[in-house]
């Protein structure tokens, strides 16, 4: 299998290189043959580095431990259902699979993007394969999971406890799927700047993808999170970890690049910010790349030493100022097709919440970057913890939950603040009415309370507009309400699916507020039937299980819990040692329900045998937060679904008034 | 020995799919960039672009989120534009019509003029 996925990663390597030559010779040469010859390696990559990922999967269900990625991340006692998980357990493997990714996307968004060789699309191709070149030449000289070891081993070391948990079959995927999508939008921006055909064109397809990769990113976040949550044992979800930055970085560059992009394809507008921030997002996926495989700072998700950091930086900065100096040398073409006509618009709420989302970005990654700064300049270890993100980005946070809000109620180009007025009166009566409703049942803090409000304005303003336009549509079409509604979303996807995105967001925030407010926590020494209370709640030690396996020692502590005396359920919270790893990994029993989790964690029996430590949790509102997972993928499903082609509009002639029925219902 | 069968033959085929475009006369004969059709096809989309903002612009309407002065305003310098660019696309359209109608004259010439 070393022999076969080797050869496959030469192959690929051979491809890529001839891609990227061959397609900047094509457009230069302006050879149309060679740009469908480069454009056809590309595809073949896919193939090739399928091949490579597949050795390696065989390598793995064979336990063949003359490979050494394979001897250091499975062994026989590892349930054959973990072979996935291991696959991607260390750096070699990750590459491995970020570069098959990165084959995929080029080939099918290059398939997808048109049928026509332009220069644009020949260009973009070039890009892709150059990046895909250096992930190659990184695994075949670097990081080669095809390494042999001298001697075979007998047994491998096993896969890395924490990496034993569902969420670890897509969290990693999606993560690293999401950081190398950055590449296919960044490719057609650098398309367009490079064969200096800036007009709209790339704007659709960066749009689609800028989108996927937006979403996959999102999930594999959230993912993350559910993952820390269940698994790390500290009891939350999100401790703005460098690894966790490093993802949400670029992530919160694509949410500014999907927003403004919108009002280059509607209005031809931001063109330069929207290359910019394109650059940006493709800049922080490539250092969320260094963090999590260069290994520079240490984070809870780091789960071996890694001698890459240097590669990955001088890939960074390579890319960077690349991209950049394709950005200045192309400035005079990316001149905006209108001006900002005013302020109260939609277009401006657009780019107050671009600058928002690139603060919020900019704060977190000085926060990821200052132990490096420290060690650099004060030799000593030195790192920013959750209180400076939380006093920093929470205001901005609120800023952005509130424009979201406010921004899609607007109008294109300009509005009067009396129309304004008029359309945030409900959103804003619902949000005074829940203000009212939570100090009446006595809630009192005010970052809390601000928190609620905003997120039921935008839940009400997003309501609202469906509302509206639910009404407007059955009016005009003279259907019923259900029907509008369908018709509604179906006619303007981008909008309607990006509301339901909107309140995915705002689920996200009425956890994150929930539990980060009105949290109960309490640490607890139990005999075996003796009880604690927290909040409603009263949990009893009932017993410890152990039981012994190849690779670990097991254990459970049973407890019974009780609210207002009566016996609600019996939880079990899990407790593993894995002597190869001298590591103990926990799963904690979690009770959970749309008001509130109740969350055990057993840390250990004390030396009397009779006694156990346990951290006992009431996280409110956090099922909320996971809810929010589906919602956000199915509203960026309909965003993205695509719309049939229509191939004129009805136009209305000046003398017909509003609301006049019109022929066809087109709206 | 299946290994080494696998390698070869992803090479032989990978070699196959790429150097196709290159051997055959239709590839060759394949522009990079056509101005003209390009040219055509920006056009069309520019008009795309108005005929969706016409669209965007009922719904505003519709949703009582612009007035009928906004709205009349927006419809009349959309429609213009519209205009314009069919007015330009036709001229496209005639000017390429023309150049294939004398090229094809001028072959037609070549071919009749005895040798």
């Amino acid at each position: 299998m070393a022999y076969l996925g080797t050869g496959a990663l030469l192959i690929a390597t051979v491809l890529a290189v001839y891609g990227t030559v061959g397609g900047v010779l094509a457009v230069r040469r302006r050879d149309g043959a060679l740009a469908v010859s480069a454009q056809r390696a590309a595809y073949m990559t896919v193939p090739a580095m399928g091949l490579a990922v597949l050795a390696l999967v065989i390598a793995f269900i064979d336990h063949d431990f003359s490979i050494r990625y394979v001897a250091e991340h499975s062994n026989r006692a590892m349930p054959r259902i973990y072979t996935w998980v291991a696959f991607y357990a260390g750096n070699e493997g990750s590459l491995l699979f970020v570069a098959f990714a990165l084959a995929a996307f080029a080939g099918i968004s290059m398939a997808m993007v048109t049928r026509r060789i332009g220069s644009q699309r020949t260009y973009a191709n070039a890009v892709l394969m150059a990046l895909l070149t250096f992930f190659l030449i990184v695994l075949l000289t670097l990081a080669n999971p095809f390494e042999q070891l001298a001697v075979a081993a007998v047994d491998g070391q096993g896969i890395n406890p924490l990496l034993k948990h569902p969420g670890m079959f897509i969290h990693p995927p999606l993560i690293m799927t999401g950081l190398i999508s950055v590449s296919v939008p960044f490719a057609l921006a650098m398309g367009a700047l490079l064969s200096g055909r800036i007009d709209d064109d790339w704007v659709d397809a960066g749009r689609v993808w800028g989108l996927v990769a937006w979403a996959m990113l999102g999930t594999g976040l959230l993912l993350g999170a559910w993952w820390a949550y269940t698994i790390l044992g500290w009891g939350g979800y999100w401790a703005w970890d460098p690894v966790e930055n490093a993802a949400l970085m670029p992530w919160l560059g694509l949410t500014a690049f999907i927003h403004s992009i919108m009002v280059q394809k509607r209005r031809g507008m931001f063109r330069m910010w929207n290359i910019a921030l394109i650059n940006i997002s493709f800049a922080l996926g490539n250092f969320g790349v260094f963090i999590n495989r260069g290994g520079p700072v240490p984070s809870v998700h780091s789960f071996g030493a890694s001698t890459l950091g240097w590669v990955f930086l001088a890939f960074l900065g390579v890319t960077l100022v690349l991209s950049f100096g394709a950005f200045f040398w192309r400035m005079g073409l990316l001149k905006s097709a209108r001006p900002l006509e005013s302020m109260l618009s939609r277009e401006a709420s657009f780019l107050v919440n671009n600058l928002l989302l690139l603060a919020i970005a900019f704060i977190t990654m000085f926060g990821v970057v200052f132990p490096l700064i420290a060690q650099l300049f004060v030799g000593r270890e030195l790192s920013i913890a959750r209180p400076y993100y939380d006093a920093v980005n929470g205001p901005l946070l609120l800023a952005l939950l509130a424009l979201m809000g406010i921004g899609p109620l607007l109008p294109w180009r300009t509005a009067s603040w009396a129309a304004v007025r008029k359309v945030v009166v409900v959103p804003g009566a619902a949000a005074g009415a829940v203000l009212a409703v939570l100090l009446i049942a006595g809630m009192r803090g005010v970052p809390a309370l601000v928190g609620f409000g905003v997120s039921a304005f935008v839940a009400a303003s997003v309501l609202q507009e469906w509302a509206r336009g639910t009404v407007a549509r059955s009016r005009q079409a003279r259907v019923a309400l259900p029907i509008a509604f369908t018709q509604l979303m179906a006619a303007n996807r981008p909008r309607y699916g990006g509301y339901v995105v909107h309140l995915a967001i705002v689920l996200l925030a009425f956890g994150i507020v929930g539990s980060s407010f009105f949290d109960l926590e309490k640490d607890v020494v139990l005999r075996t039937g003796e009880r604690a209370a927290l909040g409603d709640y009263e949990v009893e030690f009932v017993r410890v299980d152990t039981t012994n396996f190849a690779d670990r020692t097991e254990r459970v502590a049973t407890v019974n819990v009780y609210r207002d005396g009566q016996f609600l359920t019996s939880m079990g919270a899990w407790q593993g040692f894995y002597p190869s790893f001298q590591m103990i990994s926990t799963r904690s029993a979690i009770r959970s329900t749309p008001k509130e989790d109740l969350y055990v964690l057993f840390s250990e029996v004390q030396s009397d045998g009779q006694s156990a430590v346990f951290r006992i949790l009431v996280n409110p509102l956090v099922w909320w937060m996971w809810l929010s997972g589906p919602v956000l993928i199915l509203g960026t499903v309909i965003a993205l679904w695509p719309a049939r082609e229509r191939a004129m509009a009805y136009v209305p002639s000046p003398a017909r008034r509003p609301g006049d029925p019109q022929p066809g219902g087109a709206a | 020995m299946l290994v080494a069968l696998l390698i070869v033959a992803l090479g032989i085929l990978s070699l196959v799919v790429v150097a196709y475009p290159l051997l055959t006369s239709r590839g060759a004969a394949r522009p990079i960039d056509d101005p003209a059709v390009e040219l055509a096809q920006r056009l069309r989309r520019a008009r795309d672009r108005v005929y969706e903002e016409i669209r965007a612009l009922q719904q505003e309407r519709f949703m009582r989120d612009i007035t009928e002065e906004q709205y009349q305003e927006q419809l009349n310098a959309a429609r213009l534009r519209a205009a314009q660019l069919l007015q330009e696309q036709r001229r496209v359209q005639e000017t390429i019509a023309e150049i294939e109608a004398a090229v094809e004259a001028g072959m037609a010439r070549a071919e009749r003029r005895p040798a």
